[in-house]
């Protein structure tokens, strides 16, 4: 192929890899189109080679990462990283025993009706401690579960 | 210890042999950036992202192409991206330097270019200046090139041609 024919068809043919492709058969084999390129030497004259970075000072590989690679923190803020960290949940123990717990009070509940299985029952009395209590009743959904639970009455 | 041992402690997070694994080739990053890029900051910066991908991507490297053409091949992503930024931003900027500046266009390619080493090199497209890049001064196959720019070997080897055509045309015009 001539080398008008190769560069016609490299500016009709609409496909990128197609004309490459022929183009890129051509050039490695026809000497005049290699001849109009620039050689090896000339382009390295244009620029720049390790060889010519001699003097530059070293890449830091991680400083686009928060700065340099810092340097292990001494032993002596270890320890004392640990000593407040043991005070801290120290202090927080003893609070802790301070606070007087909550306990749920104990209470009875007495049922007295009960019929067809569990389906249907009637509470007579709730206590919690001495005191009576009042049932709140709480149907979640249209499954048929109920939830009873008591309160103490407000005197 | 040997590149590989380098890679396999990098890849465990080891900071140290990743650093060693970069010495060698830091120079030649740079020196393809540079040539990408003209300007030693802005390769230097380029180079620096290149290192934290390729850190970040170590499990992505399979290693039989070897270590240095993977990295270089990141470098020039990096350098292409750039590029693209610039040519994003001096659009922006030259429709807007009339306003900003009262009338006066500043050239700011034109002046970058005057300062930096190879100016000839600037003024080939991205990719072809891409290609040459890695062909000529490091040594590059067409596949290599092809695996690094994310294109088909016969489209690398004509960037490759394409450029060094423009280059003899331009080095003739300066002479």
């Amino acid at each position: 192929m001539s080398c008008s024919w190769v560069r016609f068809a490299y500016r009709a043919l609409p496909l990128a890899p197609w004309r490459a492709f022929l183009l890129g058969r051509h050039i490695d084999r026809c000497p005049r189109c290699q001849g109009e390129a620039l050689g090896d030497a000339g382009v390295r004259a244009l620029g720049l080679t390790a060889a010519d970075l001699a003097g530059e000072p070293p890449l830091r590989p991680f400083a686009a990462a928060g700065g340099p690679v810092r340097a292990a923190s001494p032993a002596w803020r270890r320890a004392f990283a640990l000593f407040l960290a043991v005070a801290v949940l120290g202090a927080a123990a003893w609070l802790s025993r301070l606070i007087p717990r909550q306990r749920l009070p104990e209470g009875t509940v007495t049922v007295v009706e009960e019929a067809g299985g569990a389906r249907a029952f009637a509470v007579l009395e709730a206590r919690i401690g001495d005191a009576p209590a009042r049932p709140v009743v709480f149907k979640p959904g249209k499954g048929g579960m109920t939830i009873v639970w008591f309160e103490r009455s407000a005197h | 210890m040997s590149e590989e041992e380098l890679v396999r402690s990098a890849r465990q997070g080891d900071r140290d042999a990743f650093a060693g694994l970069v010495r060698s080739h830091e120079k030649r990053l740079l020196a393809l950036c540079w040539n990408m890029l003209g300007d030693r900051e802005e390769a230097r910066d380029a180079a620096q992202d290149a290192l934290l991908q390729a850190f970040q991507n170590l499990e992505r490297f399979d290693g039989g192409r070897g270590f240095a053409p993977w990295l270089l091949g990141i470098g020039a992503k990096r350098c292409l991206d750039r590029l693209r930024r610039r040519r994003t931003f001096l659009r922006y900027f030259r429709g807007h330097a009339g306003e900003w500046l009262g009338g006066e266009t500043p050239r700011p390619e034109a002046a970058a270019e005057a300062e930096t080493a190879g100016r000839l090199l600037q003024r080939l497209p991205a990719r072809e200046r891409a290609a040459l890049s890695l062909t000529v001064f490091e040594g590059f196959s067409a596949r290599e090139v092809a695996a690094a720019l994310g294109c088909s070997e016969s489209t690398a080897r004509v960037h490759v041609y394409n450029a060094r055509v423009r280059l003899k045309k331009e080095v003739a015009d300066e002479l």
